[in-house]
């Protein structure tokens, strides 16, 4: 059987789902072709820039820094597109959390894991303030504008690629290795409430507008898994969470095959 | 019903009940109407609204701690009735509605609602060390629920109402309180649901059974310490 090509533009809230360690099923059916790893839209629907190589060192992983490449030289649309996925799913986390800082006047994904450890964003610090959601909600506006666009043009360039969102929130509290539900508590954590006001607006307003498929993953309360490989955080779940999308995205692909 | 052996170890008195602090804490109202012919419950939640008799309640009854909590400003508005405030809880607006039913919350803004509950709180529990100088005062640093688990043990999501906002005007109102009591009893760090089979339903206040036995335990044990001079 035919496996269904999919591609993720979005963070390890979706990423984890097509994973064997989460899914152990998940290739009988699915094959992950592409991944656009914590790129905001606003960074996506940008023109390419570039950056010297010998800028961009720092304690980054080499997978970091490929990323982190393709986010500054557009390269993973160009990639995604290339690979004509039958499905691209869709989060808005790094839009919420991350956001986007100017370079050469054009948006960079402000990530933390990658240009945020580079010498390049030391060097330029005061000039590369990051603009999320979280920090800036006045953004809402931009953020959906920069989402219509990209989804807009996949549909433009890949018109037999379905495009799905998958609407999360974040949890409010973890499994601990007692089997306890412990909240997440403290200042790292006051942004949850706020966060989850964000992405529901967000996705209020993108719905309006645009008629999507999408993965409501809000229907249930999950908790985070203080075990969890990639460590503890409010968008770090519980393996039921994995376990549902698959299953959800599954039945969604099986109706639209019929 | 919650915890039927542990509640068998304490005598309970409800000396003000889905009560707001700056209820309690204005003057009784001019005209009560008649509720002399009321059932006992429903009597003793108005007649606690219109006369304001939690003092005489916690003076006669004489307890050895006495347990606050503040949920119930944060769910039902204080409205003005007859030259006071009073709550339009579930029980007033069976009995009042016609009265109280188009009148608009006392305090509408989060900052201006604070201070007025702060004010009120600090008399109540100034209040409650003159009636009673030896009863200490526990406060249940309670929150609502965001989540309930179904009748089929799945954990949902609570969609109705605003709890963040609810929840986050309680922590304030909670960690401000704490400096006036005796005793703080908190669930934290875990975290409890709300559960589909409670016998009231889903409710925002309405914990899964293990919350109930939770929190009487660390009330035992919290008593306990306090009456043997705290921990060495």
């Amino acid at each position: 059987m035919q496996k269904t090509k999919v591609a993720v533009v979005g963070a390890c809230v979706t990423r984890d789902c097509f994973n064997r360690s989460f899914v152990p099923f998940y290739r009988d059916n699915f094959e992950c072709v592409a991944t656009v790893w914590q790129s905001s839209f606003r960074s996506l629907i940008a023109p390419k820039t570039h950056v010297p190589d010998q800028e961009l060192v720092g304690r980054l992983n080499e997978k970091q820094l490929a990323y982190l490449k393709e986010d500054i030289e557009k390269e993973h649309v160009r990639k995604l597109i290339a690979l004509k996925p039958d499905y691209i799913v869709l989060d808005a986390y790094a839009d919420v959390h991350y956001g986007v800082c100017e370079i050469n006047g054009v948006s960079v994904t402000c990530n933390p894991n990658s240009l945020m450890k580079t010498e390049f964003y030391k060097k330029n610090k005061e000039k590369l303030a990051a603009v999320s959601l979280l920090k800036h909600p006045d953004q809402l506006s931009k953020v959906k504008d920069a989402f219509l666009e990209f989804v807009e043009m996949i549909e433009r360039v890949l018109p037999s690629t379905h495009i799905v969102l998958h609407l999360f929130e974040f949890t409010d509290a973890f499994l601990n290795s007692k089997g306890e539900s412990v909240k997440f508590e403290g200042v790292k954590y006051d942004y949850i409430d706020r966060a989850n006001a964000l992405l529901n607006g967000f996705y209020d307003e993108v719905l309006k507008e645009k008629d999507l498929a999408v993965v409501d993953m809000r229907t249930r309360y999950y908790l985070g898994d203080e075990n969890y490989p990639f460590g503890l955080e409010p968008y770090h779940f519980e393996r039921q969470y994995q376990l549902d999308f698959i299953s959800k995205f599954s039945l969604m692909c099986h109706k639209d095959s019929l | 019903m919650f915890n039927a052996f542990q509640t068998a170890m304490y005598k309970l008195q409800i000396v003000s009940y889905q009560t707001t602090t700056v209820s309690n804490m204005a003057p009784p109202v001019e005209k009560p109407m008649d509720y002399s012919s009321y059932p006992a419950w429903d009597k003793m939640i108005v007649e606690g609204n219109l006369t304001k008799a939690w003092g005489q309640r916690l003076s006669d009854f004489a307890p050895d701690a006495v347990v606050i909590d503040f949920v119930s400003d944060v769910m039902y508005p204080s409205v003005e009735y007859s030259g006071s405030l009073v709550t339009k809880n579930p029980m007033l607006m069976k009995h009042l509605k016609s009265s109280i039913s188009t009148q608009a919350a006392a305090h509408t803004d989060d900052d201006s609602f604070v201070k007025a509950w702060s004010a009120a709180a600090e008399l109540m529990i100034k209040a409650i060390r003159e009636i009673r100088p030896e009863t200490l005062v526990v406060l249940h640093s309670a929150q609502l629920l965001n989540t309930y688990v179904d009748k089929e043990g799945i954990p949902r999501k609570v969609r109705k109402g605003d709890v963040s906002r609810s929840n986050a005007l309680l922590k304030r109102m909670n960690a401000v309180a704490e400096q006036w009591v005796d005793i703080v009893l908190s669930s934290d760090p875990l975290k409890f649901h709300g559960y589909e089979l409670h016998p009231w339903g889903i409710g925002p206040a309405k914990y899964e059974f293990k919350y109930n036995t939770h929190m009487l335990g660390l009330f035992a044990n919290k008593v306990l310490e306090s009456r043997s001079g705290g921990r060495d």
